[in-house]
């Protein structure tokens, strides 16, 4: 099945880039640009891509507005953050709202082709480490605990999750079957009221589950 | 020791000619003093010494000797003294303090000084003798022979005692007295706070549009590796955003390193109008065509006009080529009456419409405050062609 992708970024020469690497890789295929946050709740309810590549800091409408706009429409796109700077309060901000993930502009086109897989495919965490420093840098506690509302073994997919780990290597960890791992994940996304790992982890930094702090 | 010893016997000897008022000058101007009582004489002699040191110290000059004195010869907490003439009463105040306490200590210094090789000599040399010791003027003491080289030996700890005790007195109050009263150092430290905010805010802009620049070169350098061999086109494009990118992003950083290192205080002279030619010669070299119009003769404006102005040009011509790259630009000054206008325009880019950027308005907040000084104003804003940044001034012709 083809990926595919709107880019929204205000600087030209940015889009024209990431449309160059992501028109040449397999699977993927950019159905729209938008330079403004402005621009796009039309142009997904026109093209209705699987991700949207979203820059944060945009003149009007910001990255972060836009994804907070998109989310709250029913069937969302997935968000993925492409950003110049990593440790930007604005990422976090952007993956609070709802954003499943970021890449920086600078990465590889190899990486950046795999974050938008990553992303399409919701299979892991992009980055568990960089989301764990946000998380301390800017992650706000909450008064929820996730803990209370998980089971034993959720507890434990949870963790592995926010390590990064995709489904096969969670099943690998814990000797379980593959589709015990995907109904286990379901159980933590639909206990924790969240969309996707990416705020499943998030929530566990802010309410405490995990520390942000340690190693 | 040897330095604020000096700096103290030469406060004695600053002290003298007011004793010599006091003590000669005053009672000859005024004979019924010698009938007088010896303690209203002495009281009457004090007093005139005192008032003498201390009208003559508020003199705003005094700081400045004593300041260089203080530096040259006290070291230690005074060696970091700014020598300067006083220019507040309460600095006049603080100076005429100490130079009253570095003439009185600095004579009972002086005189220590003087006794105590009068007592010591006449000492050491009846003990070499072997004779019993009556020192100078205190013939009812006598000194048994064998105490004589210890007397000698207490009177002169005495002196480098004193010597010392108020050498560093004087060093630890000297920057109290004579440096910056709390109304300079508010001043010097609000005016430091000021440059360190412009400094942040010069880093920060910095790292926005090198980060933006460095990004977009490295995200279209990669993209052009990926398609190196299946859309020549898009690469040829990418090699020309590369280009332009790398190329304002280096005039950007130059612009902005150059208002740092004028601002670590070289002090090196800034460039005024006089200098417009070799500034656009430099944006020429980075690509931008840019044109020069001139009605009047500069040369005649006030220089902080002058240097105003060109800092305005500057900056607009940075500010062109960061947002809308090198597209044509004509700067036009006019000079009339008593009226400077400048003007900074430049077309639209050719591949897109002119366009703000995130921080794009720093620059021209920039111009603005420099504007506002010289109580000219700015207008700015798209005509139509393109951007329009103009600037007008008056220049104080009309006084």
């Amino acid at each position: 099945m083809t990926t595919t992708v709107l880019l929204v970024d205000d600087e030209p020469l940015v889009r024209s880039g990431l449309r160059a690497v992501l028109a040449s890789a397999e699977g993927i295929e950019v159905v729209g640009e938008a330079g403004d946050g402005a621009e796009v709740p039309a142009a997904v309810a026109r093209l209705s891509p699987t991700v949207v590549l979203m820059d944060v800091r945009m003149p009007r409408i910001d990255g972060i507005s836009a994804t907070q706009r998109l989310m709250a429409s029913p069937q969302p796109p997935k968000v993925l953050v492409v950003t110049t700077f990593e440790n930007d309060e604005y990422v976090y901000a952007a993956l609070r709202a709802g954003a499943s993930g970021f890449v920086l502009k600078r990465a590889q086109p190899e990486q950046i082709v795999a974050a938008v897989r990553t992303v399409a495919s919701g299979e892991s965490l992009l980055f568990p480490t960089a989301i764990r420093s946000l998380a301390r840098a800017y992650g706000r506690s909450s008064e929820s605990t996730p803990a209370q509302r998980l089971s034993g073994r959720e507890q434990d997919v949870l963790r592995l999750m926010a390590r990064g780990l995709t489904n096969a290597e969670i099943a690998t960890e814990m000797f379980v079957g593959i589709e015990t791992v995907k109904t286990h994940v379901s159980a933590v996304l639909g206990k924790l009221g969240v969309r996707d790992r990416t705020q499943a982890v998030i929530l566990a930094y802010e309410s405490g589950f995990l520390s942000p702090r340690l190693p | 020791m040897w330095r604020r010893w000096l700096f103290l016997v030469l406060g004695g000897a600053l002290f003298t000619p007011y004793a010599v008022f006091g003590w000669v000058v005053v009672p000859l101007a005024v004979p019924s003093l010698a009938s007088m009582a010896d303690v209203v004489f002495v009281c009457v002699a004090m007093a005139s010494v005192f008032v003498a040191i201390v009208l003559s110290s508020l003199a705003p000059v005094v700081r400045t000797v004593e300041g260089a004195l203080a530096v040259l010869l006290l070291g230690g907490p005074a060696a970091d003294l700014v020598v300067a003439r006083a220019q507040t009463w309460t600095e006049r105040r603080r100076a005429a303090a100490w130079y009253l306490l570095h003439t009185v200590v600095g004579a009972l210094v002086s005189l220590l000084s003087v006794v105590t090789p009068v007592v010591v000599i006449p000492l050491i040399a009846s003990w070499a003798g072997g004779r019993a010791v009556t020192p100078v003027g205190a013939s009812e003491v006598s000194v048994p022979q064998a105490w004589a080289p210890l007397v000698a030996l207490a009177l002169v700890a005495v002196l480098a005692c004193a010597v010392w005790a108020a050498g560093s007195a004087a060093a630890r109050t000297a920057p109290s007295l004579l440096g910056p009263g709390p109304a300079a150092r508010f001043a010097a430290l609000e005016r430091r706070a000021a440059e360190l905010h412009e400094r942040n805010r010069l880093a920060t802009e910095l790292h926005d549009s090198l980060g933006h620049a460095l990004t977009v070169i490295t995200l279209q350098a990669g993209a052009a590796r990926t398609v190196l061999h299946t859309d020549p086109a898009f690469v040829e494009e990418a090699l020309h955003a590369v280009e332009r990118t790398g190329r304002t992003a280096a005039a950007d950083l130059d612009h902005v390193l150059g208002m740092l290192r004028e601002d670590a205080g070289t002090r090196a002279p800034q460039s005024t109008l006089a200098e417009l030619d070799a500034l656009l010669a430099s944006h020429r070299e980075t690509g931008l065509p840019v044109t020069l119009a001139v009605e009047g003769d500069l040369s005649r404006l006030p220089a902080v006009v002058s240097r105003e102005v060109y800092r305005v040009i500057q900056e607009g011509l940075t500010n062109v080529q960061r947002h809308a790259g090198t597209v044509p630009t004509s700067v036009h000054l006019v000079l009339a009456g008593a009226q400077l206008k400048a003007e900074v325009h430049n077309a639209a880019p050719p591949d897109r419409v002119v366009h703000h950027r995130r921080g794009g308005g720093h620059g021209l907040e920039g111009v603005r405050q420099r504007v506002r000084l010289l109580g000219g104003q700015v207008e700015s804003g798209a005509d139509g062609h393109g951007w329009r940044l103009l600037v007008t001034v008056p220049t104080g012709a009309r006084r």
